[in-house]
């Protein structure tokens, strides 16, 4: 009995073994590359950077086919306005600009006789409260493993609508975690955000962003989580609206950023 | 063999009626041919067994035939209205030969109906399956104008409609989620089946509720003669049946149920798993009981569930199914069916980490009374009628998060209640010796009832009012007029033309979470938003039997026009949202295509090959601007080609390959990056193909016993035989090798699969 159980095993494990992932080269269709814009405007600390880009076939070696010789031109008050100069090919940058909290900011950027356009309202600003680091119990793992859970607390900003992004990086490592935060139902009250993390080690810093966003911004985001890391998590997938016309994809967004950091302590 | 009741009744016409049973068992047998020899005249057994044929005062000689069953031949006097009770013996071969479509051999060229598929349980199972665990849904995927939704699943799509199209009845009870395990598995145990029919098209009109199919699945009664004992044996899963009289020749009774035990195996030669249960249950159970001569009771359940769970955490989904049919014969022309059924499906999840608990439940719940009517009034027409209402209680979800300082979070997507009800007349008429007709109507209604708060939205999905309705308050009524017809004419005894047209509403959708299935979908019905799914379809067929009806020949060709389907807005949350029918889009679809089917029916080597061209598309509004696009389930091409050859006596093999095109998907065309992300590029939704699918099955039974009392065979099958690498999805990721690269990930469920059951009875 004992041997053809173990031949039963042998064989239902050797199913489930059969299963198996393998790089395919697809004939995918290719398509007209579609222009990208993506326009960052940083209250906090100045600098309006906008990466201005085609989209690239699948199988290019990037995804960032960068577009130079735009024109890029930011509006502001009454007719005010300043063009943006191309600091590496495809990315604009202006420095020490002043960011007023709710005025409006404009957008055009022309590539290839088209102009796209785009506006967003500078929100108010909000600040890192707290950060908390306290470890964590978890059962199940092996007691060796230590966990610290990381929580990050704001107040939101009270009678209006606030979405706020809060990204994370562990020894300014890249890409780090972001979370898409809004105040339904927590007008006014404490934000918090907790992480529970496992190989972290003392002396390891951690890096805290948090920036008040542009309603615009925040749903653009949710879209881009939401198509997920391979695009088959939506019920149909699709691309992420912006708020840029003619479209462009991409987004222009005016935010406040307020950073943090913290060292892993005993 | 025959029980004889006279009435003296003086009249030119007189009326045989009775029931056809097995004479071993004393099951009734579903659909057998009642044929006066010579003529055209004749009739089948309906759904519980019964007949009525009326004819010309004189001698009569009658054919009683089942696939099979021996058939019997028999001349009568007819003087008077006469009952008949048949019984039918086994055919004395051992091992069956595969034969579907029609339970008599070949096509029953003057029936109006077409567009069916009928499968005896029994004689499907020499089909080659996976892990060796026989599923009637997969094999009738097998056939023309009905596809799997993917790899192993026993989900299915019938002629282009969309799966929750399809209403699947145990019977006579909905199941609303028939798959295990995600799909690998159907909860129908073979074991406790008799009979399948699918119809695709020209669909009677004492069904309703779903816009592309029906399939009616009957248990089996239960042996009236004497007790016994089946099971089998198999590598993830064993069945056991005990089925006898507890009155014999009146009242039977049938229990059935299976198991499957791949985490006990897999524990066996890993501890990774240890802790952890995963595994699926079914039980079947029937009785019935003679009440007298023209009365019989049945009541019959099906309970099962798949449990997936450890210590901290549960997640189970399931079914339960529960029908008490009665039937009663007025006279020799008149037979009724009452019945009352409940059904549900409901699925649960529960994670506790520390003093903090996460529940979440769903279900839908569903309580019917149905009676039906049958009317012999001529020997050339026959009127079906009846009356069925059903109540539903749709929970659609509600999630409750207890947290150990107190401050719980709930979210309650509101219960939904509806009453749907149903009134039919149907016709059933000869007219002279070669055109036969069907025709009939249906008067569906579906009334949302009480308590619910009716939202509407903006283009932005905002609320913008909210109208509140009290307990049992009807607050929004569909109706919908479904005219049913379907006409044969016979060129002669081997070759006819057939047609049908009918209407079908469907007043619920299946909601999907993901881009696949999963448990966690949700049932909604028809609101005053959600309108009801309307679906027209014509049928022309040509029908063709060689002599002895070795082989028989079937072309068929549809057109679908589908109104009010649903789809998701970009970017739509459907899980727990409140508001979720504010996330959703509404069109049309339409299918069309040719349905080419080859059956070779006797002999040693039996099967058949069936080939499907199809088209199945859509169009919404809000989508590639309301152009039409491919659904999922568009196949273009779809072939099957399925044998079985006998070897020896207690040894035969089989086989079936089968071949379509790949399913349409939207693949990325491009790729760009935000916030240093890499993102894909998506244009035409449903543009892309995944690869062409193909397989080869083989099988092999031997017969180790077959003696009166004991009998046992073991069947070996290999899945996949050539180890195609079919995909079961495909992702796309960076590289890891080369950052910035990005690359197509195939997920290939199964290689070759070599299985082995052992099968008995006692």
């Amino acid at each position: 009995m004992k041997k053809t159980i173990y031949l039963l095993s042998i064989i239902l494990v050797s199913m489930i073994l059969s299963s198996c992932e393998e790089v395919i080269i697809l004939d995918l269709k290719t398509t007209d590359p579609r222009v990208v814009i993506e326009a960052d405007l940083d209250g906090t600390t100045g600098p309006l950077e906008v990466s201005c880009s085609k989209t690239n076939d699948f199988y290019a070696d990037s995804a960032f086919l960068p577009v130079s010789d735009a024109e890029v031109v930011l509006l502001y008050g009454k007719d005010d306005s300043q063009t943006v100069s191309e600091t590496e090919p495809g990315i604009y940058i202006m420095e020490g600009f002043t960011v007023v909290p709710g005025s409006l900011y404009r957008i055009e950027v022309t590539i290839d006789d088209i102009t796209y356009e785009a506006q967003a309202i500078a929100p108010n600003p909000a600040q890192i409260l707290e950060v908390i680091i306290e470890p964590v119990e978890i059962q199940g793992p092996p007691p060796e493993i230590r966990f610290l859970g990381i929580g990050t607390a704001w107040l939101d900003i009270p009678d209006e609508e606030n979405f706020y992004c809060l990204r994370m990086t562990v020894n300014n490592k890249l890409p780090g975690s972001k979370y898409l935060v809004n105040d339904t139902d927590q007008d006014g009250g404490l934000l918090l955000v907790t992480e529970i993390r496992d190989g972290l080690e003392n002396g390891d810093s951690l890096q805290f962003q948090l920036s008040a966003i542009n309603k615009e911004v925040y749903e653009y985001f949710q879209q881009v989580d939401d198509m997920g890391a391979n695009g088959f998590s939506a019920a149909a997938p699709y691309n992420p609206i912006g708020n840029f016309s003619n479209d462009a994809l991409g987004f222009f967004g005016v935010c406040f950023s307020n950073k943090k950091e913290v060292v892993i302590e005993e | 063999m025959m029980a004889f009741a006279f009435q003296a009744i003086s009249q030119e016409q007189y009326t045989i009626s009775g029931h056809i049973t097995d004479a071993d068992t004393g099951e009734e047998l579903i659909f057998a041919a009642i044929q006066e020899k010579g003529t055209s005249k004749g009739t089948t057994t309906n759904n519980y067994g019964f007949f009525s044929l009326t004819l010309e005062e004189g001698s009569h000689t009658l054919l009683f035939s089942y696939v099979g069953y021996q058939p019997m031949q028999m001349t009568l006097e007819l003087t008077s209205n006469t009952k008949l009770n048949i019984e039918l013996r086994p055919s004395v071969e051992t091992l069956q030969e595969v034969v579907i479509t029609g339970e008599e051999i070949g096509i029953d060229i003057r029936s109006t109906e077409m567009s069916t598929i009928s499968m005896n349980v029994k004689d499907a199972k020499l089909i080659p399956v996976l892990l060796g665990e026989q599923d009637i849904l997969k094999s009738i995927q097998l056939m023309p104008g009905v596809s799997s939704s993917s790899e192993g699943s026993s989900g299915f799509f019938v002629r282009g409609g969309e799966a929750d199209q399809n209403h699947i009845l145990l019977d006579e009870a909905p199941v609303y989620n028939a798959s295990h395990l995600l799909g690998f598995f159907s909860v129908f145990n073979s074991d406790a089946l008799k009979d399948v029919k699918l119809y695709k098209g020209g669909i009677p009109a004492r069904y309703g509720g779903r816009a592309s199919s029906v399939m009616d699945i009957r248990m089996k009664d239960g042996n009236l003669k004497e007790w016994g004992v089946t099971g089998g044996i198999g590598l993830i899963s064993s069945r056991l049946t005990l089925e006898g009289p507890f009155q014999k020749d009146r009242g039977s009774v049938i229990i059935s149920g299976r198991r499957t035990y791949a985490d006990i195996v897999a524990k066996a030669v890993t501890d990774r798993i240890d802790g952890i249960s995963l595994y699926f249950y079914d039980l079947n159970m029937k009785a019935n009981y003679k009440i007298s001569e023209n009365d019989r009771l049945f009541l019959s359940g099906y309970m099962g569930s798949d449990v997936f769970g450890s210590e901290n955490f549960g997640f189970d989904w399931g079914n339960i199914t529960g029908t008490l049919r009665w039937n009663h014969i007025y006279n020799e022309k008149l037979f009724s069916n009452t019945t009352l059924i409940y059904s549900d499906y409901n699925y649960g999840f529960d994670v506790e980490f520390g003093d903090n608990n996460i529940h979440l439940s769903s279900g839908i719940y569903d309580y019917n009374l149905k009676q039906d009517y049958t009317w012999y009034l001529k020997p050339e027409f026959t009127l079906r009628f009846g009356v069925d209402g059903i109540y539903h209680q749709f929970k659609p979800g509600k999630f409750s998060l207890e947290v150990e300082d107190g401050d719980d979070i709930t979210i309650d997507v509101p219960e939904q209640r509806a009453l749907e009800t149903g009134l039919y007349v149907a016709s059933e008429q000869k007219i002279g010796e070669n055109l036969s007709l069907n025709y009939g109507l249906r008067l569906s209604t579906f009334h949302n009832i009480g308590p619910y708060d009716y939202k509407t939205y903006d283009e932005n999905d905002e609320v913008t009012s909210v109208t509140s309705y009290e307990k049992n308050e009807i607050y929004n009524t569909y109706y919908n007029l479904e005219p049913r017809l379907s006409a044969s004419y016979a060129l002669n005894d081997l070759t006819s033309f057939k047609a049908s047209y009918n209407r079908m509403a469907q007043y619920m959708s299946l909601l999907q979470n993901a881009n696949s299935s999963s448990p966690t979908d949700m049932w909604t019905p028809a609101t005053p938003l959600i309108k009801p799914t309307i679906a027209d379809q014509v049928s022309l067929g040509w029908f063709r039997n060689t002599k002895e009806k070795q082989f028989s020949f079937s072309i068929e060709g549809y057109y679908k026009f589908m109104q009010n389907l649903i789809d998701y807005q970009d970017g739509a949350d459907i899980l727990l949202n409140p508001d979720f029918e504010s996330q959703l889009v509404f069109g049309d679809g339409r299918a069309y295509g040719a349905e080419f089917l080859v059956e070779k029916n006797t002999g040693k080597l039996t099967g058949w090959i069936g080939y499907t061209l199809s088209k199945s598309e859509k169009t919404f509004e809000d989508i590639m601007d309301g152009n039409w696009f491919p659904a999922r389930q568009d196949r273009t091409h779809d072939l099957s080609i399925v044998a079985s050859y006998k070897l020896l006596r207690n040894l035969s093999v089989s086989g079936s390959w089968v071949y379509y095109t790949g399913d349409a998907v939207t693949f990325p065309s491009g790729k760009y990056t935000i916030d240093g992300a890499v993102v894909y590029l998506f244009t035409d939704r449903n543009g892309d193909r995944m690869p062409d699918y193909h397989r080869l099955d083989l099988g092999l039974t031997w017969v180790l016993k077959d003696a009166e009392k004991w009998h046992s065979d073991i069947t070996f099958s290999a899945y996949n035989v050539y180890n195609r690498k079919n995909a079961y999805t495909i992702t796309f990721q960076e590289s890891e090798v080369n950052p910035g690269q990005t690359e197509a990930v195939r997920l290939a469920l199964f290689g070759i699969v070599p299985s082995v059951t052992w099968n008995f009875k006692f």
